[in-house]
């Protein structure tokens, strides 16, 4: 389902740069989602709008995507195959968590007619996993964006950024929700008790 | 009996100075640092034809030993000095641990005081040799050299390059060479201390002639640094270390895929 969501992001993304004959743009994807407090959180940072099988390639790439750090907490980077094998020492890679944001940067050690061959049209450049620590809604943007292309010569991007929002689990709703209910009651049962005795009172004549 | 006394004296005198002698006189230094104990052993071996040898341990030492070689009626022609030496400065006795009483230098002028009785011992054409390293280098060895020749009277040189020791009658690089009564000459830089250092190449960062994995590390990790342009790092000379530093660097890889 995820993976088919993906597609179909990337297939608009790709059509939309296809009608405006764009640079190349840089997209978190999806740009919106909820997720349960406790959950992971995915999110793919995708170039299009490059030439498959052909110039410009990308060759290397180092961004910064900022996000809430009271509602997300970064906990992984994954990144994608399309500027060669790690473990064939095709590709440097690297990435830390400052505060608020991820830093990741990769640099292939291909050449440029071996990237040219490599890449598609558009493809993932990483996977940022982030786990969601307290309900409210996080912005993710890139705060820093370099990106090359085989030769070294910089490619200039436009961005999308994303957002996402936390909810409490459902458990927990109900749990709270519960909570509140039982408290109501006690409370309009509590008075209509306290109205029920004045009225006996009054009839006696007490 | 008293004319033939006189007679015999005469003899001798005139025989004296029949066979007085050009002398040729090496003064080496005698080593005397832990770290420079055969120096003098060295310096000792491949003498000019005819030389004598002294070993010195200062200033007073080598004058002394020097006359002890000069006759009556005989002249230096050659005398050398084989030790260790900087522009303008000579060992002669020392030339690890700085004294005055040990060098010829352009420092304190004991030099003068100490070699003054061999003023006049001189032959008309005679030589000073002075074989420290670059001891004729730079306006100090020219200036030092236009001392000795004025002191002396004769014509004063020294080596302009380093001089291994044993080897200074092997040696072939440039001589400072200085005249009494004549004007000071040109300094002489060394040529070997003067050699144009080869340009650290952009990229090599552990500067070992190759281009490599090793080398993209290195700038890749040190990405977003500000730095000066001219870090081998820079490889676009921007000023910032960057992932486009690194990417332009696996360009020039020596090997594919920047192996080492």
């Amino acid at each position: 389902m995820r993976t088919m969501k993906k597609l179909l992001w990337i297939t608009l993304i790709v059509g939309s740069c296809s009608l405006l004959q764009a640079e190349p743009i840089l997209s978190l994807v999806p740009p919106s989602q909820t997720v349960l407090v406790g959950q992971p959180v995915t999110i793919d940072v995708i170039i299009s709008g490059l030439a498959a099988g052909g110039p410009p390639s990308v060759g290397t790439f180092d961004l910064d995507v900022s996000f809430n750090p009271s509602v997300l907490s970064p906990t992984a980077v994954t990144f994608g195959p399309f500027l060669g094998d790690p473990g064939l020492l095709e590709v440097l890679t690297a990435f830390t968590f400052p505060t608020g944001a991820v830093d990741f940067a990769a640099v292939s050690l291909l050449l440029p007619g071996q990237l040219d061959a490599l890449q598609p049209a558009a493809f993932t450049l990483a996977t940022l996993t982030f786990s969601a620590l307290a309900s409210g809604t996080s912005p993710l943007v890139f705060s820093q964006v370099i990106v090359d292309d085989a030769f070294g010569a910089k490619l200039s991007v436009s961005t999308n950024g994303a957002a996402v929002n936390a909810v409490p689990e459902p458990a927990t709703l109900f749990l709270t929700g519960s909570g509140l209910v039982g408290v109501i009651t006690f409370v309009w049962r509590h008075r209509r008790s306290l109205r029920s005795s004045s009225s006996d009172r009054r009839r006696s004549g007490a | 009996m008293m004319r033939v006394a006189g007679l015999s004296v005469f003899c001798i005198l005139l025989g004296s100075l029949l066979i007085a002698e050009d002398k040729t006189i090496v003064v080496v230094e005698k080593s005397t640092s832990v770290n420079d104990k055969t120096n003098d052993v060295e310096n000792s071996k491949n003498l000019p034809a005819g030389a004598s040898a002294v070993t010195a341990s200062s200033l007073d030492d080598a004058a002394t030993k020097i006359l002890g070689k000069v006759g009556a009626g005989d002249c230096i022609k050659r005398l050398d000095f084989r030790g260790h030496g900087g522009p303008g400065v000579q060992g002669v006795g020392d030339g690890v641990n700085y004294d005055a009483d040990k060098h010829i230098d352009t420092g304190a002028a004991k030099w003068k005081e100490k070699l003054a009785g061999l003023k006049g011992k001189f032959c008309a054409d005679a030589v000073i040799n002075l074989w420290g390293c670059n001891t004729g280098s730079c306006d100090k060895g020219a200036s030092k050299l236009k001392e000795l020749a004025d002191f002396f009277g004769v014509t004063a040189r020294g080596a302009v390059n380093k001089v291994n020791a044993g080897q200074q009658e092997k040696y072939t690089g440039p001589i400072q060479e200085a005249k009494p009564n004549q004007p000071k000459p040109e300094h002489k830089a060394s040529t070997q201390d003067k050699a144009p250092k080869k340009p650290q190449q952009k990229c090599d960062v552990n500067q070992d002639g190759d281009i490599d994995i090793t080398d993209i590390t290195t700038i890749f990790n040190a990405r977003n640094i500000a730095t000066s342009p001219d870090d081998v790092r820079d490889t676009d000379s921007d000023g910032t270390i960057t992932v486009n530093d690194a990417r332009l660097c696996v360009q020039m890889c020596t090997r594919p895929l920047c192996a080492r």
